[in-house]
């Protein structure tokens, strides 16, 4: 309420002051009418340049945040295609590398990303994010019935079921290709 | 060899790696009178309207200064878009795949282009191997000159690392010799072969060709593939890859300069037709053909003196692509003896290209795909857990 209160009473004196400098202008003599030309002036620039700055601001904001999840992708990329998540590699027992999301969180969270101009890209990252979650949670699970089992031959029946076509791992690479795709192309594509 | 041979050739590499002077030492492994007779004999096909007698076979589009300038020229039309979604979007590609290769690779690349892409990899590569021999392998030796220049631009490597083959690899005897050149010059070190820019595409016997390509890699070898996509095999798409092609008029000057190159012809670029078609269940066929519409025989001179008819309405086969099934890809690079290491797909990012079009990059090693044993009845919790 305060907040509202004191927006209408900033943006309410910058109306009055700019009224009566236009007035102040048309009944001056023709030989007077530089000060309250300037003064005019000066409020109008006062009152455009808040907008512009926020604008400025947000867009800043907004560039900032696609950066850190472009950073964040191509980390979790190198992750995916690193030797823990090879179908070749070692079937025995081992701690995998999680995907990280905190440049995503930070972006959704923040507001940086415009619901109107990046709804297309909010969606996938929410749904990038609860892929994340959930393999992070199946990796969690998946260590611990695997050292906690006697048997080497768990280790192998894991290995097989993530690397299976119908795994959801399959689906967390095609997530990643399409964020990573989405946030390479021009703005406007990301809106469709 | 001599003493005073190894000399001389040590005294060359220096020569050429101390000198200002853009030399470059090609290796040719080509008689040029066969490759004109070659052509000469594929333009003396029978009449047929529907580009299956005259032709110009792939290697040859590029062969000689003019159609390699205006290759060059069409690679920069945006409206050539193939090739500009290919180039502008191969470094994010390349960056995807670049990790699964390993230290110490070496570089022999099939039909060298403009050579943006080849710089990318050998930056990449040169890095893990300061000593990597690169070979580019081309038909043309003007298209080895310009492509070899921009794909060594600021990479460090010294002159003598650069071996340009001037060579036709889509014949098998020529693969041959190609390999033991390249083994003898690597011994046992990885090799990363490349056929990038759905250069593939371009061949008759595009399948028999990959299959003699990806024979030369060892099981230490991998293989970089570049094609052309489609997501769904239609009629309407086949118009639509032809619509794609007949857009860009630098594109059609590229396919008549061939012709321009080797025939006393007058050519239109506007009496250039292009047909497509749905090749089985692997891919779009786009054939780009040369027609007769003067509403008169004509005579045409080839570089032999010869004289060959010209009939009204009868075709020159000038370019043959294709865009691949994405379905149909595994197949393909089975059938050719390889298994994929990593892939990534890039759509064509422009409001005017047709739903599906796209560009993927393969990257594939010798051998079977990896077989994981099926998951047995008692493997429950882990497919609880891993399945979808």
């Amino acid at each position: 309420m305060t907040r509202i209160a004191i927006t209408a009473l900033t943006f309410g004196a910058l109306a009055v002051a700019m009224a009566l400098g236009v007035t102040w202008f048309a009944v001056s003599p023709p030989g007077q009418r530089w000060e309250p030309a300037v003064n005019s002036l000066a409020l109008l620039a006062g009152i455009t340049g808040i907008f512009a700055e926020r604008w400025a601001s947000q867009r800043e904001q907004r560039n900032q945040a696609i950066d850190s999840i472009r950073l964040e992708l191509a980390r979790n990329r190198e992750t995916l295609d690193g030797e823990a998540f090879s179908a070749t590699s070692s079937r025995g027992r081992r701690v995998y590398p999680r995907l990280v999301q905190s440049a995503v969180d930070s972006a959704l969270s923040s507001g940086a990303l415009s619901p109107h101009r990046d709804a297309g890209l909010i969606d996938l990252l929410h749904r990038w994010r609860t892929a994340v979650a959930s393999v992070n949670r199946r990796l969690e699970l998946t260590e611990m019935l695997v050292f906690t089992s006697a048997s080497e031959e768990k280790a192998e029946q894991f290995h097989a079921a993530l690397h299976s076509a119908s795994s959801f791992f399959q689906g967390v690479r095609t997530l990643l290709d399409e964020a990573q795709d989405a946030l390479d192309r021009p703005a406007r594509r990301q809106v469709s | 060899m001599t003493g005073s041979d190894g000399r001389l050739v040590g005294d060359l590499a220096k020569a050429i790696d101390e000198s200002d002077f853009a030399w470059s030492l090609v290796l040719v492994g080509e008689d040029q009178r066969d490759k004109l007779a070659a052509l000469t004999s594929d333009l003396l096909g029978k009449p047929s309207a529907d580009g299956d007698g005259k032709q110009i076979t792939s290697g040859y589009a590029y062969w000689g200064i003019g159609p390699t300038i205006a290759w060059a020229h069409a690679c920069a039309d945006p409206f050539y878009l193939v090739m500009k979604q290919s180039l502008d979007s191969f470094t994010r590609r390349w960056g995807r795949v670049r990790g699964r290769i390993g230290e110490g690779f070496h570089h022999v690349s099939f039909g060298v282009g403009t050579g943006h892409k080849d710089r990318l990899i050998l930056e990449h590569l040169r890095e893990r191997n300061p000593d990597l021999l690169y070979l580019p392998v081309d038909m043309s030796s003007e298209m080895l000159r310009l492509g070899t220049q921009e794909a060594t631009h600021r990479v460090g490597l010294r002159g003598h690392r650069v071996v340009p083959v001037q060579l036709d690899f889509a014949i098998t005897d020529n693969l041959a010799e190609l390999r033991e050149l390249v083994h003898r010059l690597v011994g046992d070190e990885p090799v990363l072969y490349s056929l990038l820019g759905n250069t593939l595409a371009n061949f008759d016997q595009d399948a028999e060709l990959l299959a003699n390509l990806t024979a030369l890699a060892r099981p230490q070898d991998l293989f970089l593939l570049e094609v052309a996509t489609t997501e769904e095999l239609s009629e309407d798409l086949a118009r639509d890859a032809v619509e794609e092609y007949s857009r860009s008029r630098a594109y059609r000057e590229f396919v008549t300069s061939a012709l321009l190159h080797n025939t006393d012809l007058t050519i239109n670029v506007d009496a250039v037709r292009f047909r497509g078609s749905v090749e089985g269940d692997r891919a779009l066929k786009v054939k780009v053909v040369y027609q007769n519409q003067t509403g008169g025989d004509l005579l045409m001179m080839l570089p032999d003196r010869s004289r060959v008819a010209f009939p009204d309405r009868d075709t020159i086969r000038l370019y043959l692509t294709r865009k691949y099934a994405r379905k149909a890809l595994d197949g393909i690079v089975r059938a050719a003896g390889m298994r994929k290491v990593a892939g990534t797909h890039s759509d064509f990012a422009v409001p005017r290209s047709a739903q599906g079009f796209g560009m993927d990059l393969l990257l594939l090693a010798p051998g079977e795909p990896e077989s994981l044993p099926e998951p047995r009845p008692d493997d429950d919790v882990a497919r609880v857990i891993w399945e979808n």
